[in-house]
C-alpha cells in the first residue's frame, strides 16, 4: 500500500497539537512561576544586602557626627578658645576639608568667631541660605545640607549646636564633595553591587555624595532605601553586578522549561509514531476490507450473470426448439401458398390476390421471428458465398410483400458486384429491415431499397417516411429485448446488427420523428477468388 | 433428352409432398423418400441427378446417406431446420451442392435444383 502522510494520518494532527500545546505551556508556566520566585529571592536577597550596605554608610556618618559632635563640646567647655579649638580640629583636617570654624549665627548666616581651617577669618560673614546654622543653634543637635556649587567644586555643610558648641555659636565644617566613581572589588565588602547614595531623598545627579558605578542612575533591578542623616534623609539605590542567588538558580527557570520541552517533544515523537503505525494498521485493514468488499461484489456480479446466463441459455434452449420444430410447418406452408399461387394462376381475383400476399407477408413475420430468436439463442457463423443483392432484395420482398397502404421504390445500378455473405443470414437482415419499415408506417408511405456501389462494398440504404424515433429510442435501436412496437420480441435489429458485424460489414441507423428511419448497411463485395457455393 | 431426375427425401410428409409437387410443376421427375434408408434404396433402383434432402432425420441424417451413395454421384441440396454448425460444415465437406435453411422462398429452391442439374449435366 502506497502509504503518505496526507492520507496515513487520519485524525493525528490534533493530539500532537494538543500535547505541543500542553507542554509549551507547562514549560512556560514553570519557567515564569520559577523565574518569579528567584526574581523573589533575588529581590530579598538585594533589600538585605542594601539594609547592609545603608548600616555600614550610616555608621559611618554617625562616626562623623560622634567627632563633630565631641569637638564642639570641647570647644565648649573652652569657651570657644581660639587656641583649644585650633588643637582639637587638627585631626579632622583632610584635604577636602574647606573650612572648619566656630560661628555666630545671625538670621540668613552667621559670622565667624572662631577659624581652624579654610580662608575665612573672625569676622567673616558665612551664607547659609539652607539655614543650617539656625536649626543647629535652635537644638537640632546636628544638622547637614545637600550638595551645593562652590565652583569648582561641590560642596556640603555639617553643622553642631547646643550643647555641642560654645553658648550661642555653632560648629560649623564645611568639605568638598569630589563625585569620584568609588569602584569596589569584588572581594571587598559589598563588591557585589553597585550603589549610589544621594544627600537627597530622591535620585539627583546633582547630590551624588557616593558611588560605585558611571552608570547612574540604577535602573532594572534595584534596591533602595534612606539613610536618616543630620534631620535629612539620603537616598541610597544599590544594584547587584551579577545575580546574588547565583548564576545555576537564575538559569533554573530555562532549564526547566526546556527540560519540559524536551519531554514533550520525545513524548510528542512517540506519540506520534505510534499514532501513525496505528493509522497505518488500520488503513491497510481498510483497504484490505474495502477490496474483500469489491471482491464479494464482483462475486456477487458474477454469480447474479452466470444465474442470469443459465436463465438465458435454458430460454434459447426452449426458443431454440420451439423454432426449429416450428420451421418445418412454415416450411411447408410456404411451399402450399406457392402451389395455391400457381394453380389459381391468372384466375386469381383481387380479394384472393391480397389474401395471398397477407399470408405470404404474415409466414415470412413468423418466419422471421422463428429466425431471429434462433440466430439470437444460438449465433452461427456465416456459410460465405457470393450473393446477388439486387436479386436477394426481390426474394426477400416476395416473401414479404408490402401491404396495400406502402408502396416500395427501388433504385439500383446495373452489374453490380455480388457481396461476400451467407445468402440465407442476408435474406433475415434484409426482411428485418423491410418489415420494420412496413411497421413503422401504419398510415402508409415509402419504402425505398437503394443499393450504392462503393470502391470494395457495396452499401443498401433501407428509407421508410414512417414514425420515426427520438434520440433515446435511437440510442437503443440494436439493443437486445428493447422495442416500442406493439409487436415483435425487439431482438431483430441486435440480431441484424449481429450478422452484419460477423460478415465484416456495418449497419448505422439514422431518424428523425414524423420523418421517417434509414438503416445504412455496408457490405464487403465478394472477390474474383471468394468460393461461390451456390 | 431425358428430363432431370430429382429425388426429395424428407421424413416430414407435408414437407415432401408439396416439395415434390412444385418441382414436377417445374418440370422435373420426380421421386421421394422418407427416411435415409429409402433413399438409398432408391438410388440403389435408379440412379438421380439432383438430390434435394433433409438433413436431420430418424435412422440415418442426410449427411451420412450422401457419404454412402454408391455409383454416379448426384449434385445434393441439403434442406436443415435445426442443423449446428459442424453438421453444415460436415455437408459442404461431403460436396453437398448447396445447404439452405428451412423455410426458404421456393423460387430460390427452384434456381438452387436448376442450377445443380447444369453442374450435373456438365
Amino acid at each position: 500500500m502506497a502509504y503518505t502522510e496526507g492520507t496515513g494520518v487520519r485524525g493525528g494532527r490534533l493530539l500532537p497539537a494538543v500535547m505541543v500545546t500542553i507542554g509549551l505551556l507547562l514549560a512556560g508556566g514553570l519557567g515564569l512561576g520559577t523565574r518569579g520566585m528567584v526574581q523573589d529571592q533575588e529581590r530579598r536577597l538585594l533589600h538585605e544586602r542594601t539594609m547592609e550596605a545603608a548600616l555600614a554608610v550610616n555608621s559611618s556618618l554617625t562616626s562623623f557626627r560622634s567627632t563633630l559632635q565631641s569637638v564642639g563640646a570641647a570647644a565648649a567647655v573652652s569657651r570657644g578658645s581660639p587656641a583649644v579649638f585650633t588643637a582639637l580640629t587638627k585631626p579632622m583636617l583632610r584635604n577636602n576639608v574647606r573650612q572648619i570654624v566656630l560661628a555666630r549665627p545671625d538670621g540668613n548666616g552667621g559670622f565667624v568667631a572662631v577659624a581652624a581651617a579654610g580662608d575665612v577669618k573672625p569676622g567673616d560673614r558665612l551664607s547659609d541660605p539652607e539655614g543650617s546654622m539656625r536649626k543647629a543653634l535652635a537644638g537640632g543637635g546636628f544638622v547637614v545640607t545637600g550638595l551645593f556649587s562652590d565652583p569648582p567644586e561641590r560642596h556640603a555643610r555639617a553643622v553642631v549646636g547646643a550643647p555641642y558648641a560654645p553658648q550661642g555659636m555653632v560648629l560649623y565644617e564645611e568639605v568638598a564633595i569630589t563625585g569620584r566613581v568609588t569602584k569596589l572589588a569584588s572581594d571587598q565588602p559589598f563588591g557585589e553591587l553597585d550603589f549610589v547614595v544621594y544627600t537627597a531623598s530622591h535620585p539627583d545627579a546633582s547630590q551624588i555624595l557616593m558611588v560605585s558605578t558611571t552608570h547612574t542612575p540604577l535602573r532594572s533591578h534595584v534596591g533602595a532605601t534612606f539613610i536618616d542623616v543630620g534631620g535629612k534623609k539620603f537616598l541610597m539605590t544599590t544594584k547587584a553586578k551579577h545575580p546574588l542567588v547565583g548564576p545555576l538558580a537564575t538559569d533554573t527557570p530555562w532549564i526547566l522549561a526546556g527540560v519540559v520541552l524536551l519531554i514533550t517533544a520525545v513524548v510528542t515523537g512517540m506519540v506520534t509514531m505510534f499514532r501513525r503505525r496505528r493509522d497505518y494498521a488500520m488503513d491497510l485493514v481498510e483497504e484490505r476490507t474495502a477490496e474483500l468488499r469489491e471482491s464479494l461484489a464482483e462475486l456477487e456480479q458474477t454469480q447474479e450473470q452466470l444465474v442470469r446466463q443459465e436463465r438465458l441459455a435454458a430460454i434459447g434452449e426452449i426458443a431454440s426448439a420451439v423454432g426449429h420444430e416450428l420451421r418445418n410447418p412454415l416450411s411447408v406452408i410456404t411451399n402450399a401458398l406457392y402451389l395455391i399461387r400457381k394453380n389459381v394462376g391468372d384466375h386469381a381475383d383481387e380479394r384472393l390476390t391480397r389474401n395471398l400476399s397477407t399470408a405470404d407477408r404474415e409466414v415470412a413475420a413468423a418466419t422471421l421471428i422463428v429466425s431471429d430468436l434462433l440466430e439470437f439463442a444460438r449465433a452461427r457463423m456465416p456459410i460465405i458465398g457470393a450473393v446477388d443483392m439486387t436479386d436477394l432484395i426481390a426474394e426477400s420482398l416476395s416473401v414479404a410483400p408490402a401491404p396495400d397502404h406502402v408502396r416500395v421504390e427501388r433504385q439500383y445500378h446495373d452489374h453490380l458486384p455480388d457481396v461476400a455473405g451467407d445468402r440465407d443470414q442476408l435474406r433475415q437482415v434484409l426482411l428485418n429491415l423491410i418489415t420494420n419499415g412496413y411497421e413503422a408506417m401504419p398510415e402508409g408511405g415509402t419504402l425505398t431499397i437503394e443499393e450504392v456501389p462503393l470502391a470494395d462494398a457495396q452499401r443498401i440504404r433501407v428509407s421508410d417516411t414512417g414514425i420515426g424515433m427520438d434520440a433515446e429510442t435511437m440510442a437503443r435501436a440494436f439493443e437486445p429485448f428493447f422495442s416500442k412496437k406493439a409487436r415483435g420480441v425487439g431482438i431483430g435489429l441486435a440480431v441484424a446488427k449481429r450478422i452484419v458485424e460477423n460478415h465484416g460489414g456495418t449497419i448505422e441507423a439514422t431518424s428523425h420523428p414524423g420523418q421517417g428511419t434509414t438503416f445504412t448497411v455496408t457490405l464487403p463485395v465478394a472477390s474474383s477468388t471468394a468460393e461461390v457455393a451456390r | 433428352m431425358m428430363p432431370t431426375r430429382v429425388l426429395v427425401v424428407d421424413d416430414e410428409s407435408g414437407m415432401r409432398d408439396t416439395l415434390v409437387e412444385i418441382l414436377e410443376a417445374a418440370g422435373y421427375r420426380v421421386s421421394s423418400a422418407g427416411d435415409g434408408d429409402a433413399a438409398l434404396d432408391r438410388f440403389r433402383e435408379t440412379p438421380y441427378d439432383v438430390v434435394v434432402m433433409d438433413i436431420r432425420m430418424p435412422k440415418r441424417d442426410g449427411v451420412s446417406v450422401l457419404k454412402e451413395i454408391d455409383g454416379p454421384p448426384p449434385e445434393v441440396i441439403m434442406m436443415t431446420a435445426y442443423a449446428l454448425d459442424e453438421q453444415l460444415r460436415q455437408a459442404l465437406e461431403a460436396r453437398a451442392y448447396a445447404v439452405v435453411h428451412k423455410p426458404f422462398p421456393v423460387p430460390h429452391m427452384l434456381r438452387l435444383v436448376e442450377g445443380a442439374a447444369l453442374r450435373k449435366a456438365g
